[in-house]
């Protein structure tokens, strides 16, 4: 390969880039032919002319060749599924050639993903499909449209590479959604004691709301038998508590709560905390609302069961900080436009100490970030615990802290 | 990045095989190629599949490597006093490949170790001087192509590359066939020779010629050794004939090679058949290496009684070489119209004691510690020429006119212009007749040559056929043809017959070039009479009366195509001269290589036709081409911003936001052209953001306002374009270096 160095790497640094630079395969090819030219010359002998014209034979090949290699061709993208930040995925490539080319290296630089994807094709027969695996590190909306081709066929002494256009294609990668095995539920009004919350259950003296999918765990008893002979399946009935708890999570998109690089900025580990919580409660049949300002006032109800949350996560993943609202004002206007939500979520940062005017009846999560542990993460220690003031359940979060168990 | 391919290591071992059966070859024939490729490969692959299983910071093998590299500088330096540099350098090389093999982990180690096979292939051709080593250039272009390909993918496709023979040989094809056309088209320029002096498998002494060659010293001959035996050979001289001394071919006679030509005798009998009643066997007597065709005069003859040529130049002058070399005229004295050529000589056939030489020696480097120079200045070694022999020389070469001469001076000598007593008279009248309407030598010799090139046919049997008598009339009047000794002998008598001093001169043809090896083959066919005629006091000039050969010529010919033409039409008319041959395997290979031959010769005769015709528009078309593919880069971006620019202004826009849009996009091609690219998802703040690094004028706020409304608000505002033709301007007002430079610091 062209980058490959003829010399041992234990020299001294500086010299060993120098040979990197300048001293690679090509060179020593055309070092040899030189050579080999001059000693032909020298001697006048045809077989070292045949020699010669073989070295330079090969680098002509591998200059032209490449190119050809790189001529006519298209290539188009396709998700293999739903991207997740946080999580493997993947993308179909599809490769169409104006005739057969050999020996191809496609380069992709996805800027969602953790390294730039290197996918090699040893034959094109006109057209050909492959895809890439990556560990999606960033979510959002992105648009692809540029890919880099490199060839060095034959030999693989002069890689030529080439930036090609391809069909735009619009990836989303949602957020990461953390599987919580439980969240913070509404202090009750007789709750004397930390922790002494109300656990969401099934029946009961509630209004029958609706029926639903038999999972495992569920009683017996709330089995509706009739609907479950109708759809020939078992189906349980649901009712709707009074003080069933509605979450509502305000996030903050402000410039000014974002602070951090890459997947590990506060802004990225609330729209992740957001997204786990209303999967948690959708899975736990309750009603979520979210409330955002990225630019204008934005509100979105997810009802109780859910199945789809899809929209909820697109509508998280292309979220940007660029709103004007912090999570106390967006809390004190929601908290007025959608009265039932009781269990009301908001994100500040360690030094911000504005806190939304609630009543006492309503239960604030306070999801309360450390900014300094993300610009320099390896100075914090993992956080744990909750504190209690009043209604308002305090959780901090560094850069280090374990999402999934964040309200354990 | 670690060798652990299987597939790398099977064919590096076969380029190894291929490479150290091409060495062996040039040394030491078919039967050695054979036994070191066979041992090389699996030994190659052996050592790098025992490497490849440990690790290289524990490399056990590492002791082993170095000291197998320490053997190959101990043998190096013995190797270079008895065999020469060459040999030398490839046994080290050889000790260097295997010392390499043992700390093979990595490709690039695998490439230098490539590298140091191909410069042993290179050594190896500069022994060789047989043609079937293209058979292991081919070889090696196969093996190394499809070795450069696995190491290249394998990595790739983590030693998993799925590579078909088919297309393993199209890579390869594709190698081999731009190596022959690049072969033959690439000029081919006189050889430079520095430091060239051939070995030599033999040394030749002799006490007694030392003795007399220092004898010879003390007298003080310090002028020219052979110009003095002839003065003192022409003022000896008897115009009866009487100086003649006995034959001294049968005391001093070689050894009876059956490719030995009789007519290098001390006297030639020009009627010679094959005397040991063989067919006549072609084989390669010596190889030369020369710029360009050389006429190798091995003897001088200047008496004919009519069926026999005589040379009076018996007598020899001694003189010692020093370090095998010989100055035999200074340079000092050498005159600015003469032509040195440098030729090296290897003699594969066993010969005479005469030392073949392009007309005129002036140093020779030969193998001997002493020489000899006869009257007519030809070389003399103290014994018979071995097989393995090898020997170069520096002959002054004189051009008059587009012909050659041979020396310029003249000391006369009535041989020279000695008739037979019985000559044919109709020889006088044809002679006359043909030279007659010319007034100068010069004239007359090329007219009486050209007479017999054109009217009469080369006999390859003639050799074989004529007997014990003069053949000098049968020839010229009735069966008009016969070969070169007939056309030599006639040519020189004719010339008599006008007053023009001539001679007859013997030795070898070496205009026959292989193209595939460079060297000037020389059959036995080649053993060749021609003459050379001292013309208006300007010198010997150098006459072929032989149409079969085509005399030596004043320049080769520069392009492979032309070498390999000539080549081929050589051996078709070889083949013509010699008439049908019994059907054999050998002809079958011949048939072969020569159809191969045309149709190489095909390819490039129409190739060379399609140079030649159009080298002027192709050099044009060339150099426009260089230029553009130099200016390109610099040239490029600047057509492409303005071709932005152009297309911005153009646009025929119907609303603000497509206005707006088309702005965005120029600015952002713009960007794109002077290397930054927008990361995807990037924001319009980050992207202003940045721009504001640029340090052009910028409206940041306005523009992100804008933007945001016009995309992701149902709120529609007034947009001010100005906004962002202001900031395209500003960009393009940068030019593009400046942008560029920009950007990169931006970066």
């Amino acid at each position: 390969m062209k980058e490959e160095v003829l010399f041992s790497n234990r020299l001294p640094p500086e010299f060993v880039a120098w040979l990197q630079r300048w001293f690679n395969l090509h060179l020593v090819i055309w070092l040899l032919s030189l050579a080999c030219f001059i000693a032909a010359w020298n001697r006048g002998l045809a077989l070292l002319y045949g020699l010669s014209a073989l070295a330079l034979s090969l680098l002509l090949i591998s200059h032209l060749m490449p190119r050809l290699q790189l001529r006519g061709i298209r290539v188009e993208r396709s998700p293999l599924g739903d991207l997740t930040a946080g999580s493997d995925g993947g993308l179909a490539y599809r490769i169409t050639s104006q005739g057969r080319r050999y020996h191809l290296q496609l380069v992709d630089q996805l800027p969602f993903a953790d390294a730039q994807q290197t996918l090699f094709v040893s034959r094109c027969d006109g057209a050909i499909e492959t895809h890439a695996m990556f560990h999606c590190e960033l979510r959002g909306r992105f648009l692809l449209q540029q890919i880099t081709l490199r060839s060095a066929y034959p030999f693989g002494v002069v890689n030529h590479s080439r930036q090609i256009s391809t069909d735009p294609l619009e990836v989303l990668v949602l957020p990461q959604v953390y599987d919580l095995q439980e969240i913070p539920l509404p202090i009750t009004a007789d709750a004397n004691s930390d922790g002494d919350l109300p656990i969401p259950q099934l029946g009961g003296q509630d209004q029958f709301a609706a029926v639903r999918e038999y999972v495992q765990g569920d009683s017996l008893r709330y089995i509706h038998w009739r609907a479950s002979a109708r759809r020939q399946e078992l189906v349980v009935k649901e009712y709707e508590r009074s003080d069933r708890p509605v979450l509502l999570v305000a996030l903050d998109c402000r410039a000014l709560f974002n602070h951090g690089e890459g997947a590990r900025t506060t802004f990225e580990y609330a729209i992740s905390i957001a997204a786990s919580m209303i999967h948690y409660v959708s899975r736990q049949g309750m009603q979520s609302i979210l409330v955002t300002d990225n630019g204008a006032w934005h509100d979105r109800v997810i009802p109780a069961y859910s199945a789809d949350l899809y929209d909820v996560y697109a509508f998280l993943a292309t979220l940007e900080s660029n709103g004007s609202q912090s999570s106390a004002e967006l809390i004190e206007q929601a908290v007025v436009k959608f009265p039932q939500a009781n269990l009301i979520t908001g994100f500040r940062l360690k030094d911000d100490g504005v806190l939304p005017a609630l009543a006492p009846y309503l239960t604030h999560v306070d999801i309360e970030m450390d900014a300094e542990s993300f610009l320099f993460p390896m100075r914090s220690d993992q956080t744990s615990g909750q504190l209690r003031q009043g209604n308002r359940l305090i959780y901090p979060v560094n850069a280090l802290t374990s999402l999934q168990e964040l309200f354990q | 990045m670690k060798l652990a391919s299987l597939k790398v290591v099977y064919w590096y071992s076969m380029v190894s095989a291929v490479a150290a059966g091409a060495v062996l070859f040039a040394y030491l024939g078919f039967l050695g190629a054979l036994l070191g490729s066979i041992l090389m490969m699996p030994l190659t692959h052996f050592i790098l599949v025992l490497v490849a299983r440990v690790d290289e910071e524990n490399n056990p093998y590492l002791k082993t490597s170095e000291q197998i590299a320490a053997m190959g500088i101990v043998f190096f330096l013995p190797m270079i006093i008895l065999y020469g540099i060459l040999p030398a350098l490839l046994v080290f090389i050889g000790f260097a490949h295997l010392a390499l093999l043992f700390q093979t982990h990595d490709y690039r180690r695998l490439y230098m170790g490539l590298a140091v096979g191909f410069t042993a292939l290179i050594a190896g051709a500069v022994e060789s001087k047989s043609g079937v080593y293209l058979f292991f250039f081919l070889a090696y272009a196969v093996t190394i192509s499809i070795t450069l390909g696995y190491a290249y993918i394998e990595p790739l496709s983590n030693n998993r590359s799925k590579w078909s023979p088919l297309d393993q040989l199209r890579a390869a094809a594709w190698l081999i066939g731009v190596a022959i056309v690049i072969y033959l088209i690439v000029p081919r320029f006189p050889a430079g020779n520095l430091g060239a002096i051939p070995g030599s498998d033999h040394f030749y002494e002799s006490q007694e010629w030392e003795q007399e060659a220092k004898q010879d010293q003390g007298n003080g001959a310090d002028e020219d050794p052979a110009k003095s035996l002839l003065q003192e050979l022409a003022d000896n001289f008897d115009s009866e004939g009487s100086n003649r001394t006995p034959d001294r071919s049968a005391e001093r006679s070689s050894s009876e090679s059956p490719f030995r030509y009789r007519g290098f005798d001390y006297e030639m009998d020009i009627d010679n058949p094959d005397r040991d009643g063989d067919r006549f066997s072609n084989a390669i007597v010596a190889h030369v290496r020369a710029d360009r065709p050389l006429y190798l005069r091995a003897r001088i003859f200047d008496r004919f009684d009519g069926l026999r040529w005589y040379s009076s130049a018996l007598q020899l002058n001694k003189l010692k070489l020093s370090r095998g070399e010989i100055e035999l005229q200074p340079a000092t004295l050498r005159s600015a119209k003469h032509k040195t050529e440098r030729y090296e000589v290897f003699i594969e056939r066993d010969l005479g004691d005469y030392i073949p030489a392009a007309a005129v020696p002036v140093k020779v480097n030969f193998p001997a510690t002493v020489m000899g120079v006869d009257a007519f200045g030809q070389l003399h070694s103290p014994g018979t020429l071995k097989s393995g022999t090898a020997y170069a020389a520096e002959s002054l070469r004189t051009y008059h006119k587009g012909r050659t001469f041979a020396e310029t001076d003249y000391v006369e000598l009535p041989n020279f212009t000695q008739l037979p007593k019985d000559l044919d008279p109709r020889i006088i009248e044809l002679s006359k007749g043909v030279a007659e309407p010319y007034d100068n030598q010069f004239a007359k010799a090329i007219a009486l040559e050209q007479f017999l090139r054109n009217n009469y046919d080369y006999d390859f049997d003639s050799i074989f056929t004529s007997q014990q008598h003069t053949p000098l009339s049968r020839f010229l009047f009735e069966t008009k043809k016969g070969h070169c000794e007939y056309f030599a002998s006639a040519l020189a008598i004719m010339l008599r017959t006008q007053g023009i001093p001539s001679r007859l001169v013997t030795g070898f043809s070496a205009t026959n070039q292989n193209p595939l090896t460079g060297y000037y083959d020389i059959y036995a066919l080649d053993g060749h009479a021609w003459v050379e005629a001292y013309v208006d006091e300007i010198g010997w000039l150098e006459l072929e009366p032989t149409a079969y050969y085509d005399g030596p010529a004043v320049d080769n010919e520069t392009l492979s195509a032309d070498q390999i033409n000539d080549y081929v039409e050589r051996q078709l008319r070889l083949q013509d001269a010699m008439g049908d041959s019994e059907f054999s395997l050998e002809m079958i290979m011949t048939a072969l290589w020569q159809a191969g031959y045309i149709i190489i010769t095909w390819v490039g005769g129409y190739l060379k036709l399609f140079f030649i015709n159009t080298w002027p528009w192709l050099t044009g078309i060339g150099a426009i081409l260089l230029c553009a593919w130099m200016l390109w880069p610099q040239v490029a971006p600047r057509w492409y911003a303005y071709q932005i620019r152009r297309r911005l202004l153009s646009a025929k826009v119907v609303s603000t936001d497509e206005a707006v849009a088309n702005h965005l996009q120029a600015i952002d091609d713009l960007l794109r052209n002077a290397g930054y690219h927008r990361p995807a998802g990037l924001t319009i703040e980050k992207l202003l953001d940045r721009l504001m690094a640029l340090e052009i004028p910028l409206r940041a706020d306005d523009i992100s306002h804008e933007f945001n409304h016009l995309n992701y608000s149902d709120h529609k505002i007034e947009v001010d374009l100005a906004h962002y033709s202001q900031l395209f301007d500003s960009l393009y007002a940068l030019g593009h270096p400046m942008l560029r430079q920009r950007i990169n610091d931006m970066q």
